[in-house]
């Protein structure tokens, strides 16, 4: 729409109109009312002026014509002020109530006063009548509405002009600019270099420059910066997209509904379709059947990847499988990370991978270790076997040369030199010695063969007892023991109790020099497990060679120690027959063995309790 | 006749409407003399002044003045503030008065053949006065006698000693017609207030007619208008 080229189809334009409409016409209204009620005044002024004017000019002549009661007289006054402008009604009442009149009396509004007429008379004022006159407001209320009416015109008039010559003026400095900036604004080209906003004005040194100029180099640079972003937009999406086409993992988008919003290559390829449009759009989770590992579906609500975009957290699962377009399903696992836009969670990003050859490569690996535990432990049994064979047989002739060098030592033993006699002596002595390695052998090959039972041992009971065998196999040896009460562990009594006798004994062993000598045994938590201990401050070993300590007849010390070297080992079998760990550490501080015994109850750990010095 | 004058609070205070020759200026008129000597038999003061005619009645009958002097009777119907003194004062003669014309005035119809005047308000003229050849009314006096000096009327119609007093001072040449057109008493009236006084006043006028001092007193300033 337009108006002697003006554009009236503008909003900006029509509401400055209205605007300059309005606050004119209220400015004028107001003013108007302003003045009309001044000329208002004025007028009632100028009334009451004329009334005053008829006390000045005509109350003395009719107060005289009153007294001398002359009628005539009296008409022809109150005619003469009837003939005042707005004066409509004059009337003489005296004081006997005779009322002479001229005029009619107002229709409407009227201004009215009453005068009276006092004639001195024998030396006093005295009442002779009284004068009434009225203006009517009549013409007054005429000269405001056709003053009101010609001010309002003119406004009018006045303001029509005004507001066209202002819309003109806008037009010309503001509108046609906005139009264009608009239009340059509305549809930007932001791939081309295209020519940056001019505005159709004159040109003018910088600093002239106005509102309009810096709104349009603000455009220019904003479309610059623009530009850059569209295009380092355009490049990060390129570079997505090229991320997302040849990467081998399978990544789609879901929107809150859980509808695909987009796939990449693998994905389609994995899921067996061609084209993107097969999946963007629908519902993932029915489209690709997310079912349990075992290939049975669950419901939509019930989906992790529904629930972790819910709550807005990553989520990952490798238990699930998805089926193909073809009717197959193969196993996935897959990584879900929800996606946020001003910290609001509108969707998510999945990315899966097909793990069938992983399943496959865990099947048969499954079958691989079972099969070699089985040879492992068939040789093991052979082992043990063989060692109990030979420990067996290894006994009667130890104990017959053991016998016969006592029955040499006894018979002949006077006849004997000094050499000899300590060779015998000797003789025994290893004999005894591998008497004690043939029963380490048969315990440890026991360990493999003998059933286990599991119950509830009390430890610390366990340890006092073993303690007090020890005290009285070697009542000289001064230890301060210190063990824990109440330790309690699931397990088989006979292992358990050969457990603590063996590293008890070890710890007992090697404090033979130590003064004082400390034995302590306890416990202590290490995460969700309980980790018993058993240490001293004996002669530790190198720590280069600890992982021999639980080999079979590894010794780290000379003869100093006696021992068969299977103790240890005896103990590392025990532990690992309840499933447990064990560690040796040695320092300066002493030596610890550390075990955990997995089937234990929980007991919270407890100071030490010294068992007293022997 | 005083003028409006202040008076003494005992004085009592007679006014009348008419002019000379029963009201002068210096208080030598018929009433001016017979009022202070009237009320002076009943031992009281009492003077009298002159006011327009109406104002005569209005100010008796309010009680700003005591009485008025002379009505014809039955105005207390119009002025009920007032009581008439049941004693005629004077009678009064409407008179025809005319510089030319000379006839023998036979009731108000011998005046139809002229040019007659008369004063606005006399209501026995406004009624009677009906047929005339014209018939002007004014304001007075001195204006009924200009209006006969002027030749602007043939003759007007005015009472007696008025007219003759008119006739002397007035510097017109005319003469008074006989016999008048119509008489009428004239009585004292006096505010409801002095009611008590009304029929002493009234033996009182009579005994001045009695014993003569009335007749002086009218023969001293009204007769001598004829007699001159």
């Amino acid at each position: 729409m337009s108006f002697l080229g003006l554009r009236l189809g503008s909003r900006t334009a029509r509401r400055l109109i209205f605007a300059i409409v309005l606050f004119s016409s209220a400015i004028t209204l107001v003013a108007t009312a302003l003045q009309l009620y001044a000329e208002y005044r004025d007028d009632l002024d100028l009334i009451d002026r004329r009334l005053q004017q008829v006390r000045t000019s005509y109350l003395r002549g009719l107060t005289q014509a009153v007294w001398v009661t002359d009628r005539e007289q009296i008409r022809l006054i109150l005619a003469g002020i009837v003939e005042l402008p707005d004066v409509v009604l004059a009337r003489v009442v005296t004081e006997d109530g005779e009322a002479i009149a001229a005029g009619r009396p107002a229709r409407g509004d009227a201004r009215r006063r009453t005068f009276a007429l006092d004639y001195d008379y024998r030396g006093r004022a005295r009442r002779i009548g009284r004068l009434e006159v009225e203006a009517s407001l009549a013409g007054v209320y005429a000269r405001l509405w056709r003053r009101a009416w010609t001010i309002l015109v003119s406004n009018g008039i006045k303001t029509f002009f005004v507001a066209l010559f202002t819309l003109f003026l806008f037009d010309r400095l503001v509108t046609r600019h906005l139009a264009r900036v608009a239009a340059f604004v509305t549809a930007p080209n932001l791939e081309t270099d295209a020519p940056a906003l001019k505005l159709d004005r004159p040109p003018h040194p910088p600093a002239e420059d106005d509102e309009l100029d810096m709104l349009a180099q603000a455009i220019n640079r904003m479309r610059e910066n623009l530009q850059r972003s569209f295009r380092a937009l355009r490049e990060s999406e390129q570079r997505v997209r090229l991320l997302l086409d040849s990467t081998a993992e399978a990544i789609y988008g879901i929107d809150l509904a859980g509808r695909c919003t987009f796939v990449n290559p693998a994905c389609l390829r994995m899921l067996g379709y061609e084209r993107s449009d097969d999946l963007v759009g629908q519902d993932m989770h029915e489209r690709i059947r997310h079912s349990r590992a075992d290939g049975t579906p669950y419901p939509a609500a019930d989906c992790a990847i529904r629930r972790a975009m819910a709550a807005g957290e990553p989520a990952h699962s490798d238990r699930e499988v998805l089926w193909r377009a073809d009717g197959t399903c193969f196993p996935v696992e897959w990584w879900c990370h929800p996606i946020r836009q001003e910290g609001r969670v509108t969707g998510a990003v999945v990315a899966f991978v097909d793990i069938s050859r992983r399943r496959r490569d865990e099947a048969e690996l499954a079958r691989y270790r079972d099969r070699l535990e089985e040879l492992v432990r068939e040789r093991t049994e052979a082992l043990e076997s063989f060692m109990y064979s030979v420990s067996h047989d290894l006994r009667a002739p130890l104990r017959a040369i053991d016998g016969f060098s006592r029955i040499l030592e006894e018979d002949h033993g006077p006849r004997l030199d000094g050499e000899a006699r300590h060779n015998i002596e000797r003789i025994r002595a290893n004999t005894r010695r591998m008497g004690r390695m043939i029963d380490d052998l048969l315990n440890l090959s026991r360990l493999s063969r003998q059933p286990s039972r599991t119950q509830v041992v009390d430890l610390s009971a366990v340890a006092e007892e073993v303690v007090a065998e020890l005290r009285e196999r070697e009542p000289g040896h001064e230890v301060e023991v210190r063990i824990q009460p109440g330790m309690q562990a699931e397990g088989d009594p006979g292992l358990l109790r050969l457990l603590l006798e063996n590293l008890l004994d070890n710890a007992w062993k090697y404090t033979a020099g130590c003064r004082p000598a400390v034995i302590e045994f306890g416990n202590r938590r290490e995460g969700e497990e309980t980790v018993f201990f058993v240490r001293d401050n004996g002669a530790g070993f190198d720590m280069n060679h600890a992982e021999k300590l639980f080999r079979p007849f590894q010794r780290l010390h000379g003869d100093e120690f006696e021992g068969s070297g299977v103790g240890l080992a005896t103990v590392r079998r025990i532990v690992q027959r309840h499933g447990g760990r064990i560690r040796g550490e040695s320092g300066k501080d002493g030596t610890v063995f550390s075990f955990t015994l997995p089937g234990e109850p929980l007991q919270p750990p407890g100071s030490a309790s010294a068992s007293g010095l022997n | 006749m005083v003028l409006a004058a202040p008076v003494s609070a005992d004085e009592l205070v007679i006014n009348s409407g008419r002019q000379e020759p029963f009201t002068t200026a210096d208080g030598s008129g018929f009433y001016d003399r017979l009022v202070p000597a009237w009320f002076a038999r009943l031992g009281l003061a009492a003077r009298c002044i002159r006011l327009p005619s109406e104002r005569a009645l209005l100010n008796a009958n309010a009680g700003v003045d005591d009485g008025n002097i002379a009505r014809i009777e039955g105005l207390e119907k119009k002025y009920p503030n007032i009581v008439r003194v049941p004693e005629t004062v004077i009678a009064f003669d409407f008179m025809v008065f005319s510089r030319q014309k000379e006839f023998t005035v036979a009731g108000w119809s011998s005046l139809a053949p002229y040019d007659v005047g008369y004063i606005t308000g006399w209501k026995i003229l406004e009624r009677n006065i009906t047929r005339a050849r014209s018939i002007t009314r004014v304001r007075g006096p001195v204006q009924l006698f200009g209006l006969l000096a002027r030749g602007r009327a043939d003759v007007v119609v005015f009472d007696r000693w008025g007219g003759l007093w008119r006739l002397r001072h007035g510097g017109v040449r005319a003469r008074m017609l006989e016999p008048p057109l119509a008489t009428r008493q004239l009585y004292l009236y006096l505010n409801r207030r002095h009611a008590a006084l009304v029929p002493r006043l009234a033996q009182a006028l009579r005994e001045m007619k009695a014993d003569g001092s009335y007749a002086r007193i009218h023969a001293e300033t009204l007769d001598v208008l004829v007699h001159d």
